[in-house]
């Protein structure tokens, strides 16, 4: 059987990221996510929101598309954009000493179980992230 | 013996944001601190007591704010988001032990 997934394309722009909560509010459980997971909704939201943060400011596209999906007790999110490809030389290292910027990966890593990105064959950047039930 | 007194008056400007600190609005809410800089008030605190989100470009706009206010020797305060998700990103980038934080404006003006 395939796992159920759920799919939105926002616009490339920081006002249609404020929908964001709202839309995974209403996905979160008609996935079947676990309670857990489901508890996690503003944490997941604000991972989601700093990878779309990142592509709006560097990768100058128009659309962001984002998908979720349930599968083997995971929540897996792909953010997909067809901009600048991500170098990765750029992932900023974890700071020794407070600095003014350069935080929002370093928050998505720890909010998420995994993170990683790949440019895939077709030209998009593909950001995937997997969310447990408890911050891992 | 001679006695002398002195009084002296400091100037400490409250910003007030409730809702959404993002990427959005925190180039204003740096605008608005730099212009507080900018006529002389270097002791700030920001009210996001209220606040329901919180994201890295705010934490950016408040950090930047902090270290202008303490390299003229003030300060930047931040009173602490109530709902524990607005406050995340705090603890997340260890930055609740770089600001000075506190439960209310007249906490953190009573401290200075």
């Amino acid at each position: 059987m395939t796992a159920p997934v759920a799919t939105h394309v926002f616009e490339a722009d920081l006002l249609a990221l404020r929908d964001l909560g709202g839309w995974l509010d209403e996905q979160l459980p008609s996935l079947g996510c676990t309670p857990e997971v489901i508890e996690r909704v503003a944490e997941i939201e604000l991972a989601v929101h700093e990878i779309a943060v990142n592509t709006i400011e560097h990768a100058n596209t128009n659309e962001i598309r984002i998908e979720l999906r349930w599968h083997s007790d995971l929540l897996h999110v792909i953010c997909l954009d067809s901009g600048r490809e991500f170098d990765l030389c750029e992932w900023p290292a974890v700071p020794t000493e407070p600095q003014v910027g350069g935080y929002g990966l370093m928050i998505v890593e720890q909010l998420t179980s995994s993170l990683s990105y790949a440019r895939t064959d077709d030209g998009q950047n593909a950001w995937r992230m997997t969310f447990a039930g408890r911050a891992s | 013996m001679g006695l002398g007194s002195a009084s002296h008056q400091i100037s400490i400007h409250t910003i007030v944001l409730r809702g959404r600190l993002d990427a959005l609005n925190a180039m204003d809410l740096r605008k608005q601190i730099d212009d507080l800089i900018e006529a002389g008030t270097v002791r700030i605190v920001v009210d996001i007591g209220a606040a329901d989100f919180v994201d890295s470009a705010g934490l950016a706009a408040l950090a930047k704010g902090m270290k202008e206010c303490r390299k003229q020797g003030g300060d930047l305060r931040v009173v602490t988001p109530r709902n524990e998700n607005a406050a995340r990103v705090f603890a997340l980038t260890r930055f609740d032990q770089v600001f000075v934080m506190g439960d209310s404006p007249d906490a953190l003006v009573g401290s200075w």
